[in-house]
């Protein structure tokens, strides 16, 4: 966060000095951002000396299913991709079915009909009934 | 101020518009099944509210979301009661009793409790509401920029809450919030800011897909990423509970509420801080609870419930008088003001009188609705909360999908909410706090042109310094954000946390 902070102030920096208008710093658009990347680099050292000062009385955060989050987030990046090439119905339906298959359900009589008849009805209900425009 | 007869007039007249009251009912409905499923949330309903309700006549999309807010924010009691899961945020403190009380076989007993002083909390927010929102306006419609910029400021201070960790994380994602908020075509200059090139960022970062990431497809990822399993539901036998024994709590209930509206109307709290504070006074006041704090005393759950409902008035104040958000739901209606061309202000009361009583009217069909469908529906609401997650969740993924979509129709909507979401997962797991950000997000670019306005209007004046802090509205928020921070320093914190151990 610090580094991002430190990375976010130059950024803004250099980009007020290469301004082509002349205006007074107070004026231009980066004023703002440099107060508050000062800030958040001012914030990020007071967290990085409180996480230094308590290290050895971390709590465990508690295990992550990385291979599940990899999965379901991959699944959705790579369904937000499809959405413009097949359109709603089918990407939604065989993201639903890798989707629900990955996380465990592997009951047929349960897997095909959430898999299949969700997105029907989601368009039903979003597109005839409520009017919203689906991707 | 609001003459009171013509206010109530207006929002009778509304309660009794059968249109208005079905769009109300609806709300409460969702509301109920949203605030009561793990995985779902008020503020992740809302957020899709906003793009659903694009189309819609204003006064319909008001009804349904004070539905939604008003039996949304309740029902994550019933799953906090029945499997130990709060369904919101505010229903945390909840637990503590709510299912020590079901574990006894008194589940129906805990339900009834929460239903009734959530009611109460509800309707005495909502009369707050109705009482100061004129007062607040007359006040507010004196402020310059550099009070806006600093009750901003103040309103951001106070989301970091209890810790000093906390409160140092918590203003490191408002902050990220505002940085957010700055990306786009600058004011003024209109020259691409914080864009990095990137095209579509040149229209700067719509809230709608930045909230549903952080509150919607975040919360999938935090869930998928904890594990499936899904919590055990306790049964609810019958039982009867006479009504003499449950309102014998109201008078102490009347002090959590004034806690509630108190802690909503500051920008920034919420229902959490809102419902801790009343546990934390109600353990002090009650010298002989029905059992010990923690082990299934309903004095817990009436002074949680009713503070966390007293808020959602207190957090309308600042929203429609000073366009400040109170919480983060308060700032997702924000965005459905703004969507249909409304802007919340000090002089929203006069220009908009309606849409405020629309407000009020929502709210208040949302309480009686709040107490229909809690003695009735939620007690049979135990098979619903079951729904496997491995199920639930791909749903709520692309639910969230839908509503980054929706409003804006841009497929790069899609990908920023996928961002959020990441975003809003790693700074969970990190120990950041996310509302923090809404706040920052809603809050920033209107800091940033206050902030500019005060500098151009003290830099023409003849003492800037004194036009710039010169007046006692100004000084008032100073001091009240130097307080916060004297409060948050570690010293201090320390003193507040050794009393708070008790808790």
């Amino acid at each position: 966060m610090l580094l991002l902070a430190v990375a976010l102030l130059a950024h803004c920096l250099v980009k007020t000095g290469s301004l082509r208008q002349k205006t007074a710093f107070a004026m231009s658009p980066y004023f703002f951002p440099v107060i508050l990347a000062g800030c958040a680099i001012f914030l990020g050292a007071l967290l990085l000396l409180s996480g230094l000062r308590t290290s050895g009385e971390e709590t465990p955060r508690g295990t992550v299913r990385l291979p599940d989050l990899m999965i379901i987030l991959a699944l959705s990046v790579a369904y937000d991709a499809l959405l413009p090439h097949i359109g709603f119905l089918p990407a939604t339906a065989l993201y639903l079915l890798l989707s629900v298959f990955w996380l465990g359900e592997r009951r047929i009589f349960i897997l095909l009909p959430v898999s299949f008849v969700t997105p029907a009805l989601l368009y039903l209900l979003f597109r005839t009934g409520l009017g919203v425009r689906l991707p | 101020m609001q003459l009171p007869f013509q206010m109530i007039t207006g929002v009778f007249s509304l309660m009794a518009n059968p249109r208005f009251a079905l769009y109300v009912f609806l709300g409460s409905v969702a509301g109920l099944f949203v605030g009561a499923i793990p995985g779902l949330s008020v503020s992740m309903a809302t957020a899709l509210l906003v793009s659903i309700t694009y189309t819609w006549q204003t006064g319909d999309a008001m009804a349904t979301i004070m539905g939604v807010y008003v039996v949304g924010v309740f029902s994550g009691a019933i799953s906090a009661i029945l499997i130990n899961i709060p369904g919101a945020p505010s229903s945390v403190v909840t637990t503590l009793d709510g299912y020590p009380m079901a574990r006894r076989g008194e589940a129906a007993r805990a339900l009834r409790y929460a239903t009734i002083y959530s009611f109460v909390g509800s309707v005495f927010g909502l009369l707050v509401l109705a009482v100061l929102a004129g007062p607040v306006s007359a006040v507010a419609i004196r402020f310059q920029p550099m009070d806006y910029f600093l009750l901003s400021l103040f309103g951001l201070m106070t989301v970091g809450g209890l810790s000093v960790k906390s409160f140092t994380r918590g203003l490191f994602s408002a902050l990220l919030g505002i940085f957010f908020s700055l990306i786009g075509l600058a004011p003024i200059l209109g020259t691409p800011r914080l864009t990095f090139g990137i095209q579509p960022l040149k229209a700067g970062i719509p809230t709608v897909p930045a909230l549903v990431g952080l509150f919607g497809f975040a919360e999938v990822l935090t869930l998928v990423a904890g594990g499936i399993a899904d919590g055990e539901v306790s049964e609810i036998p019958p039982q009867k509970i006479p009504l003499r024994e449950i309102l014998r709590e109201f008078p102490r209930s009347l002090v959590s509420c004034a806690i509630g509206a108190f802690v909503g109307a500051l920008p920034g709290a919420g229902g959490p801080v809102a419902s801790f504070l009343a546990y934390g006074q109600a353990k002090r006041m009650v010298a002989n609870p029905s059992r010990p704090f923690g082990e299934g005393a309903c004095e817990g759950i009436v002074a949680s419930e009713s503070a966390n409902n007293a808020c959602i008035g207190g957090a309308l104040i600042p929203m429609l008088t000073l366009a400040i958000p109170g919480d983060a739901v308060t700032a997702i209606i924000l965005s459905v003001f703004t969507v249909h061309g409304l802007r919340p202000g000090p002089t929203f009361l006069r220009t908009d009188a309606l849409h405020f009583y629309e407000v009020l009217a929502g709210g208040f069909l949302g309480c009686l609705f709040l107490l229909l469908l809690g003695l009735l529906v939620a007690p049979r609401l135990s098979r619903v909360i079951r729904v496997p997650k491995r199920i639930l969740l791909p749903i709520v993924a692309v639910l969230s999908v839908i509503g980054a979509y929706a409003t804006g129709r841009r497929l790069f909507d899609v990908g920023l909410m996928l961002f959020f979401g990441a975003l809003g997962f790693l700074l969970r797991r990190r120990g950041f706090p996310v509302a923090p950000i809404t706040l920052g997000l809603v809050l920033g670019s209107m800091m940033d042109g206050n902030f500019r306005r005060a500098l151009s209007l003290a830099s023409t004046a003849e003492n800037p310094l004194a036009a710039l802090f010169g007046r006692p509205a100004t000084l008032i928020l100073l001091a009240a954000i130097l307080l916060t921070l004297v409060l948050h320093l570690p010293r201090g914190r320390q003193k507040a946390e050794r009393k708070r151990q008790d808790f």
